[in-house]
């Protein structure tokens, strides 16, 4: 049987769940005793505050400018694929994070700035998601071609900050080879004049169903979007069948 | 956006922690999707962004590492353990962040049982019991030395007048 957790076991397993070094079960006897123990979540508040400056003292490296057009494109792929696929249960940084007591040590005008962060941040992850009302956002749809008529998309692009974002349903799933994929979709920009140009691959979401890629540049210097079946990655042309075109969105007239 | 914000933090800490680049994108673009995803679960009054942030991408640095939800660790010797940031080159240089230059002073000011400890534990991913057995010290003694690192370090760092960022 369990021996109940005391405010000095906590203490001791506040600290190790700060660095994240707790032991595996340890955790949930940590949760329980804080639930009814103020003091303990005052400390809980102290340690978390203190470790989340380790990560500074660390020379910073710059990520992969890939990896924010995976990200941007995995979000919309989301967005596009409403609900589905996401995560249940909350981890358990996360409960620590909701049973925490508010308001300690944080300055209102710090809350405030915290408060717009956030909401500024959601809003541009959520573009798409409500680009019907949003005026800076131009869309345009179209359905599938000859070879798969069933694949539909759209192109979202925001002047502001010369971004499209194309959102694919209807691909069916890479064929998988020695439980790798093979191949990818390709996004071609269509220039008015000239040959096709690799935009992007397009990235899946968890739905299995919904694939996206962002576009950064000017969509003035293209008039359609491609997006094709590419046997092997890396080709500066297409070689496979063109599945969907999507014409460019313009203004609407003033 | 966030990430425009926090997404190097993010991807320095989740290197760290994981020593392979192609994981560490993986952290950090779950992390990021976790945080859009649980957006409104956030509580200003509770931490910072960087905090939450943070918080999420070296929590799910370790799952990963421990094998949770890939490879699992399996080297606990001393030798392969990850270069001791206070020691490394980059230590030696001159911070051109003064926070940084700030935090750094404060892990150095720790016993060297205590930094060894919490780099162990944050940087390298280790558990407390792994801990144990990589310096051949009791558990107990590994968790006394956590909580005494992290209280010093906030002494020195409050010492050194560094304001608790919010942001």
């Amino acid at each position: 049987m369990e021996r109940d957790v005391t405010c000095e076991d906590c203490d001791l397993l506040l600290a190790a769940h700060a660095v994240g070094a707790l032991d595996p079960g340890e955790g949930r006897r940590m949760v329980l005793h804080l639930q009814g123990c103020d003091r303990c979540q005052a400390s809980a508040s102290g340690y978390l505050r203190t470790a989340d400056v380790l990560p500074i003292a660390l020379e910073p490296v710059t990520p992969p400018p890939a990896l924010r057009s995976r990200l941007l494109a995995q979000v919309h792929a989301e967005v596009a694929g409403v609900g589905q696929g996401r995560p249940r249960g909350a981890p358990l940084h996360e409960r620590l994070w909701r049973a925490l007591p508010a308001g300690r040590g944080l300055t209102v005008t710090g809350a405030v700035a915290a408060i717009a962060a956030v909401v500024l941040a959601v809003w541009s992850f959520a573009v798409p998601h409500h680009q019907a009302s949003q005026p800076g956002v131009l869309v345009s749809r179209a359905c599938g071609l000859t070879p798969l008529p069933s694949a539909c998309g759209e192109l979202a692009y925001t002047p502001a900050t010369h971004q499209s974002v194309i959102t694919v349903q209807g691909l069916p799933a890479l064929p998988v080879v020695n439980s790798q994929t093979v191949g990818g979709y390709a996004v071609w920009l269509i220039p008015g004049k000239g040959g096709p140009v690799l935009g992007a691959y397009l990235q899946p979401a968890p739905d299995g169903h919904t694939w996206a890629a962002v576009l950064e540049g000017d969509a003035g210097s293209y008039v359609a979007v491609a997006t094709t079946h590419e046997p092997r990655l890396g080709s500066s042309v297409p070689t496979g069948p063109e599945l969907l075109r999507i014409t460019r969105p313009v203004s609407p007239p003033s | 956006m966030l990430y425009d914000r926090y997404g190097r933090l993010a991807y320095t800490l989740a290197l760290r922690v994981l020593g392979d680049a192609a994981a560490a994108e993986d952290v950090v673009q779950e992390a990021f999707l976790a945080v859009w995803r649980r957006a409104a679960s956030y509580r200003p009054e509770r931490g910072s962004l960087r905090t939450w942030v943070c918080s999420i991408v070296h929590h799910r640095a370790i799952d990963r590492l421990r094998g949770r939800s890939g490879r699992a660790r399996l080297d606990l010797s001393l030798d392969k353990a990850p270069p001791d940031v206070a020691l490394s080159d980059t230590w030696e240089t001159v911070a051109a962040d003064l926070e940084r230059d700030h935090i750094r002073r404060a892990l150095g000011e720790l016993p060297d049982e205590q930094r060894r400890t919490i780099e162990l534990a944050y940087y390298a991913g280790y558990s407390q019991s792994e801990i144990s057995s990589l310096m051949s010290v009791p558990l107990g003694t590994v968790k006394g030395r956590t909580r005494m690192a992290l209280r010093r370090l906030r002494s020195s760092l409050e010492r050194q007048g560094l304001e608790w960022s919010v942001t």
